[in-house]
C-alpha cells in the first residue's frame, strides 16, 4: 500500500464504532490467553470495547469470524491469523469496507490487505536460539564431534514459526557438524510435540529446541533424568509462565522471550498510525521503534512494527528483586499505561 | 436406505468385490449422510462416485478406488494406506492427517475445485496437510495449488508430478523422486529435500528459504529465478541465475528423464470442467 495513501472513512468512523474485534487463532498456550487479556485491558484503557472471538484451530470457521465481524462495522480488527493461506480473501473484503486491519503475533504476507502488523523479529529470535544452540553443544559432553539438534516447530500455517525456524537454519547452516531434524507440531498441539518427541529419541539428540514453551512443557518428562545428567538440553521460545517455571527449575537451559506487552501497545500505536493516515495526516514511517523498552523497526512504510524477543538464562531468575525488575510476561507482570501515556506512544522520527 | 446402510455395514463385503457397493455407499451419499469412521479395508470401489462424501476417518486400507469421483470429499485422517486411487478425481478434498502410506496416486487430480455459487472463499485448494504419503506414487498427479504444508513425502514417488504453486512449507521430501516434476512457483520454505532426486525438473520462481537441499541430485534441474537458492545447488549441473552467477545447464525434462507419462490424458479436458455435486 502506497504511503500517504487516504483511505476512504469507513462506516465505523462515521457512526464512531468504539468496538474493536480481536480474533484469537486458538487458546491452547499461555501467550493466546495472556495477549487476549493484554488486548483487552489496553483497548478498553483506550474506551474501546472489545470483542475476543476464538477460533480455536479452525481456519475456515477464523475466516467466517472476520466476515461477521466486518458486518459490524467495528472501529478496527486485530487478526492473529490461524492459517496464514486462507485468511486472504476474507481480508480482502473486510479492508474494502474501509475497516482498519491490524495484525497481531503471526504475520501475514505483506500482499496481503492488512493496514499494520505488530510482531515479534522472528527472524533474530531464530538466529538468537541458533547462536545460543552453537554455545550449548559445545558445554555437552560426549565423545561424537557430529552434534544433533530436535527442533520442534509448530504448526506450518503460522508463519511466525516459519521465520523463526529460517533464522535458526541461515545461522546454523555454516556449521556442518550439528545435525538439524526438524518436525511440525500441528495446531501447536502440545501433546504432537510429545509423540514426535517419544519418535525421533532414538535418534540420540543433543539438543531439543522448541518453537514454544508448552511443546517444551510437554516433551520434558520424557527426558528429565538425562537433563538432570547433561546428557541432552532444551530451549524454547515463548517465555510463557511454565517456560519460566521450568528454566527456574533448571529443566531448560534458555528460552527466549517473545514481547508480548511491547507487541499489544504496538498495536495501539498503529490504530492510531492508520487512522491518521484515513484522516490525511502522514501516519508512521519507517524507522527504529522502542516500546516498553523493547527495541524494535518500522517498516514497509510504517506499516509492520518488528520488535525483538529477549534471552533468558537461569541465572536471571535467581534474585527475585532482579526478576521483578524484568517484567517478564511469564511472571504475568502486566503493565499498566494510562489512556494519555497510550495515545502518546510514538517511534523516533515521527 | 437401511438396505443400503446394511449393506456397508456387512463385514462379509469387504475383499469379496462390489456387491453393489457402490450403489448403496452412492445412495447414502446423495442423501447427504455422514460416513465418517466407515469400515471399508480392502473392498472394491473403482469408479464409485462420491462427490462432497463424508469420509473423516474413514477406514479404506487397501481400497481400490481406481477412477473414482470424490472431488471436494472430506477424508481428515482417512486411512488409505495402500490404497490404489489411480487416475481419481479428488479436487478440493481435505485430506489432513490422513494416511496415504504406500497408496497408488498416479494421475490422481488434485487441483483446486471452483468455487460454487454462494460460496465466498474463492477456489478451494485440495488439503493434504500433515498427510502421510511416504512411499507414495503420485506420478503424473495434479497437486497445483494444493496444500501439502508439513506432509510426509519422504520415498515417496513424484515424477512428472505438477505442483505449480503448491504450499510445501515444512514437506519431508527425503528420498523423495521429484524427477521432472513441476515445482515453479512452488512455496517449499523450510522443506526438507535431503537425498532426493529432482533431475529435469523446473523449479522456476520456487521459493526455498530454509530449505535442506543436502545430497540432493538436480542435474539439469530448473532453479531461474528461485527465491533463497541453497548454496548445495552451485556446484550442480543445473540452471540458475542469481546475482552473480548465471548457469545454463537446464533442458526440457524429456531429454535426461525416461519412462512413459504417466498423466492421464483426459484429466485437464474432464475433471475440471466437470461441477462437482453429490
Amino acid at each position: 500500500m502506497a504511503q500517504g495513501m487516504i483511505f476512504p472513512i469507513s462506516m465505523a468512523e462515521a457512526e464512531g464504532s468504539r468496538t474493536i474485534y480481536y480474533l484469537i487463532p486458538t487458546l491452547v498456550d499461555e501467550f493466546q490467553t495472556e495477549s487476549q487479556r493484554m488486548i483487552e485491558s489496553v483497548f478498553s484503557t483506550l474506551n474501546y470495547k472489545v470483542v475476543s472471538v476464538n477460533a480455536d484451530g479452525n481456519p475456515e470457521l477464523q475466516a467466517r469470524q472476520l466476515r461477521n465481524a466486518a458486518d459490524d462495522n467495528p472501529a478496527g480488527i486485530i487478526v492473529n491469523a490461524v492459517d496464514a493461506l486462507s485468511i486472504g480473501e476474507a481480508l480482502k473484503s473486510a479492508q474494502a469496507k474501509g475497516i482498519p486491519i491490524l495484525v497481531y503475533d503471526r504475520m501475514l504476507s505483506t500482499d496481503e490487505a492488512f493496514d499494520f502488523a505488530s510482531v515479534s523479529n522472528a527472524e533474530a529470535i531464530g538466529q538468537m536460539a541458533a547462536n545460543k544452540a552453537i554455545d550449548l553443544l559445545v558445554d555437552i559432553p560426549g565423545s561424537s564431534a557430529q552434534k544433533t539438534i530436535l527442533q520442534i516447530v509448530g504448526d506450518p500455517g503460522d508463519t511466525y514459526s516459519l521465520r523463526v525456524l529460517a533464522g535458526f537454519q541461515a545461522t546454523l547452516r555454516k556449521h556442518k557438524r550439528i545435525n538439524v531434524i526438524t518436525v511440525p507440531a500441528m495446531g501447536w498441539e502440545p501433546a504432537n510435540a510429545r509423540m514426535l518427541a517419544k519418535e525421533h529419541l532414538k535418534l540420540n539428540p543433543d539438543l531439543i529446541f522448541c518453537h514454544s514453551s508448552d511443546l517444551a512443557a510437554a516433551v520434558i518428562p520424557l527426558i528429565e533424568p538425562d537433563i538432570r545428567s547433561h546428557k541432552v538440553a532444551v530451549m524454547a521460545i515463548t517465555g510463557a509462565p511454565v517456560g519460566i517455571n521450568l528454566l527456574a527449575q533448571g529443566l531448560e537451559s534458555f528460552e527466549i522471550e517473545q514481547p508480548l506487552y511491547a507487541q499489544v501497545y504496538g498495536l495501539a500505536l498503529g490504530l492510531q498510525g492508520v487512522m491518521d493516515r484515513k484522516k490525511g495526516m502522514p501516519g508512521l514511517k519507517d524507522g527504529p521503534c522502542e516500546i516498553l523498552g523493547v527495541s524494535g523497526k518500522l517498516e514497509a512504510n510504517g506499516r509492520v512494527l518488528t520488535l525483538k524477543g529477549r534471552p533468558l538464562v537461569r541465572e536471571d531468575l535467581k534474585d527475585d528483586k532482579n526478576r521483578a525488575m524484568l517484567g517478564l510476561w511469564g511472571d504475568l507482570a502486566r503493565p499498566t499505561m494510562s489512556a494519555d501515556k497510550i495515545n502518546s506512544l510514538a517511534c523516533e522520527g515521527h | 436406505m437401511s438396505r443400503a446402510w446394511n449393506l456397508v455395514s456387512d463385514i462379509k463385503a469387504q475383499g469379496q468385490g462390489n456387491l453393489g457397493l457402490n450403489e448403496a455407499l452412492q445412495a447414502l451419499n446423495r442423501r447427504k449422510i455422514d460416513l465418517g469412521r466407515i469400515q471399508l479395508k480392502d473392498t472394491y470401489l473403482s469408479k464409485v462416485n462420491l462427490p462432497r462424501a463424508i469420509l473423516d476417518h474413514a477406514d479404506l486400507e487397501g481400497a481400490r478406488l481406481e477412477q473414482a469421483n470424490l472431488c471436494g470429499a472430506q477424508l481428515s485422517q482417512a486411512i488409505l494406506k495402500n490404497a490404489n486411487l489411480r487416475a481419481s478425481d479428488l479436487r478440493g478434498a481435505t485430506l489432513e492427517g490422513a494416511n496415504l502410506t504406500g497408496a497408488n496416486l498416479r494421475g490422481v487430480d488434485f487441483s483446486p475445485l471452483a468455487s460454487e455459487a454462494g460460496e465466498v472463499n474463492g477456489s478451494i485448494p485440495t488439503n493434504l496437510r500433515g498427510a502421510n504419503l511416504e512411499n507414495a506414487d503420485l506420478s503424473g498427479a495434479n497437486l497445483a495449488g494444493a496444500d501439502l504444508r508439513a506432509a510426509r513425502l519422504s520415498g515417496a514417488i513424484l515424477f512428472r508430478t505438477d505442483l505449480r504453486g503448491a504450499h510445501l512449507e515444512l514437506a519431508d521430501f527425503r528420498k523423495a523422486k521429484l524427477d521432472a516434476a513441476d515445482l515453479a512457483k512452488a512455496n517449499l520454505r523450510a522443506a526438507i529435500l535431503s537425498g532426493a532426486t529432482l533431475r529435469g525438473a523446473r523449479l522456476t520462481e520456487a521459493t526455498l528459504t530454509a530449505a535442506q537441499f543436502d545430497d540432493v541430485d538436480a542435474v539439469r534441474a530448473d532453479f531461474s529465478k528461485a527465491v533463497d537458492l541453497p548454496v548445495e545447488i552451485y556446484g550442480m549441473e543445473a540452471c540458475f541465475d542469481q546475482s552473480s552467477v548465471t548457469q545454463r545447464l537446464c533442458g526440457p525434462p524429456q531429454l535426461t528423464v525416461s519412462g512413459p507419462d504417466p498423466r492421464p490424458q483426459y484429466r485437464d479436458a474432464e475433471h475440471r470442467e466437470v461441477p462437482c455435486v453429490r
